[in-house]
């Protein structure tokens, strides 16, 4: 019969060989599903398109879950912590005028302000789910369990990194480079700051953030005030060009700095600088504080859109400032001129 | 307009009648498979290595003899002709299999999703070499040895299964086995 008769020995061991494949009777699962065959054969498409429909939307959904997977560790990635090591040169505090020139850079502009909004992974969480879910449906036997899996997993991950709230808080400030506390009013709790840097010159104030939430929160800057906003209709006005870190221990204000790069909030807070850029109509050290009636108007700062990430997730958080950073204006205002880059108005090594 | 009226009701007993009908199939279908399941998936699942797989073969074997079913002229030639069927299945997904596997798949990939049903306790290693072996025959071979072996069917039924001629199937036998042997020689030097 094999063509080699007198071999008993190996047709035993070959039977013995296809025995161990023997996998047993047949699953409740598959009786169950050959069962609903004729009802199933008439009702779905043809088989031999399962498969390719089956492939083509689990390459959809791998290629969403890779770019999920690619785009979400740039927000979990190891963060420089606020006490990290300085990578420019640093200065003492707010008050020393005196430090090493160079070291705190008014004009630095970018690092913490973004000119956009990071891209929410909603949508292609939301079609990586999909994709996923109809791959679960197509694909037959416990496979099926592997994108469900992932779908699972992906849902839960954006419910609870998107949905979760978590709060920004600014629970003190700091007066900087050209910035002054206005006289109190008696019986007003407004907290005001004038900025008094010349037309374009640069300024700063002093933020002490805090976290609220259960998840941790990655600050990773703020949004422009420029983004959505048609660029024909710009004005000259004070605008935010750079954050950066107080590297002081227990989140005050006095300690050297760095330009900012994203940080894990600590629990006890975190102190950081704004810097900005004054209006081309700024008054200046014209004004005096003590006698705001001859100014044209002001224009301020009381609120920022704070970028963070939670668990790999970007949002944007609106931070409502404990003080208004006001700027008086000229009563005539020339054309703007473009802004001076390399002769900063303001000294250099002052916050 | 009358005889739209008369035509009616007689159109919806040929409906009625048409799905009686097609019960009545359904469940001589369910009765016909559900009668040899077992011998379907142990016979995938020898064939195919894999009772995942075995699963899906037998599910889309049942799937495409559904399809085929009213054509069927003999009902009592059903069980040989899903047999038939079922083989066919296995046949193609071993095909496909080493698709992958020439596809740059490794052997090792493919083991790990798919996990050898195997008792570690019985196992040797000439057993072991042997089993491997066959997974290493050609796609025909490979059916035609799990057929006469664990399906102990002779070499005709197998030429009837697999509907080619006996003379095809002594050969694959032979060389499948002379393979075999050599196998089983050099795993037990």
């Amino acid at each position: 019969m094999t063509g080699q008769p007198g071999d008993p020995r190996l047709e035993d061991e070959l039977r013995t060989v296809l025995r161990r494949r023997d996998p047993g009777a047949a699953t409740d699962v598959l009786r169950s599903w050959v069962q609903d065959v004729p009802e199933e054969a008439e009702s779905t498409k043809p088989s031999q398109l399962r498969r390719p429909f089956a492939a083509v939307v689990g390459l959809a959904a791998v290629i969403l879950v890779a770019v999920i997977g690619l785009t979400a560790p740039r927000h979990l990635g190891p963060a420089t912590g606020p006490g990290a090591s300085s990578p420019v040169g640093t200065v003492a505090s707010a008050s020393a005028v005196e430090s090493p020139v160079g070291a705190f850079d008014p004009t630095l502009q970018g690092p913490g302000v973004s000119g956009t909004d990071d891209l929410s992974p909603a949508i292609p969480v939301v079609l990586a789910c999909a994709a996923l879910g109809i791959l679960a449906m197509t694909v037959r036997g416990r496979r099926r369990f592997f994108p469900a899996i992932v779908a699972v997993v992906l849902a839960g991950w954006a419910v609870v990194a998107a949905l979760i709230p978590v709060t920004v808080l600014d629970s003190g400030y700091g007066l900087g480079l050209n910035t002054v506390r206005a006289p109190q009013v008696p019986g007003s709790g407004e907290e005001l700051l004038y900025e008094l840097a010349p037309a374009n010159g640069r300024f700063s104030v002093g933020l002490y953030l805090l976290a609220d939430g259960l998840l941790p929160i990655r600050i990773e800057g703020i949004v422009s005030p420029l983004f959505g906003r048609d660029p024909r209709s710009f004005l000259p006005e004070m605008m935010p060009t750079a954050l950066w870190i107080d590297r002081e221990p227990n989140g005050g204000m006095s300690g050297p700095i760095r330009p900012f790069t994203p940080f894990d909030m600590p629990r006890s807070g975190q102190s950081i600088w704004l810097v900005g850029r004054a209006g081309a109509c700024a008054l200046g050290s014209a004004f005096d504080p003590s006698n705001p009636a001859p100014v044209l108007g002001f224009q301020g700062i009381d609120s920022l859109d704070v970028r963070v990430s939670v668990l790999g997730w970007p949002r944007t958080v609106h931070l409502t400032l404990r003080f208004r950073l006001v700027e008086p204006e000229r009563q005539s205002c020339p054309e703007p001129t473009p802004e001076p880059r390399s002769s900063p108005s303001a000294k250099p090594s002052s916050r | 307009m009358l005889g739209s009226l008369v035509a009616k009701p007689i159109g919806d007993e040929k409906r009625l009648e048409a799905l009686r009908v097609t019960d009545l199939r359904a469940d001589t279908f369910r009765g016909l498979v559900d009668r040899q399941l077992d011998g379907a998936y142990r016979l995938a699942g020898v064939i195919l290595n894999d009772r995942i797989e075995a699963e899906d073969a037998v599910h889309e074997a049942a799937v495409a003899a559904w399809r085929g079913f009213a054509g069927l002229r003999d009902p009592t030639r059903f069980d040989a002709w899903f047999r038939r069927i079922l083989v066919n299945e296995c046949r193609d997904r071993l095909r496909d299999r080493a698709r992958r596997a020439r596809d740059g798949v490794s052997r090792k990939l493919i083991e790990a999703e798919h996990p050898r049903i195997a008792d570690a306790s019985e196992a040797t290693a000439a057993r072991d070499a042997l089993d491997r072996a066959v997974v290493g025959l050609t796609l025909d071979e490979q059916v035609v040895v799990t057929l006469r072996f664990y399906s102990d069917l002779t070499v005709p039924g197998i030429a009837e299964v697999l509907r080619i001629p006996e003379g095809t199937v002594k050969s694959r036998l032979h060389h499948a086995m002379g393979r075999l042997r050599t196998a089983l020689e050099v795993a037990e030097r």
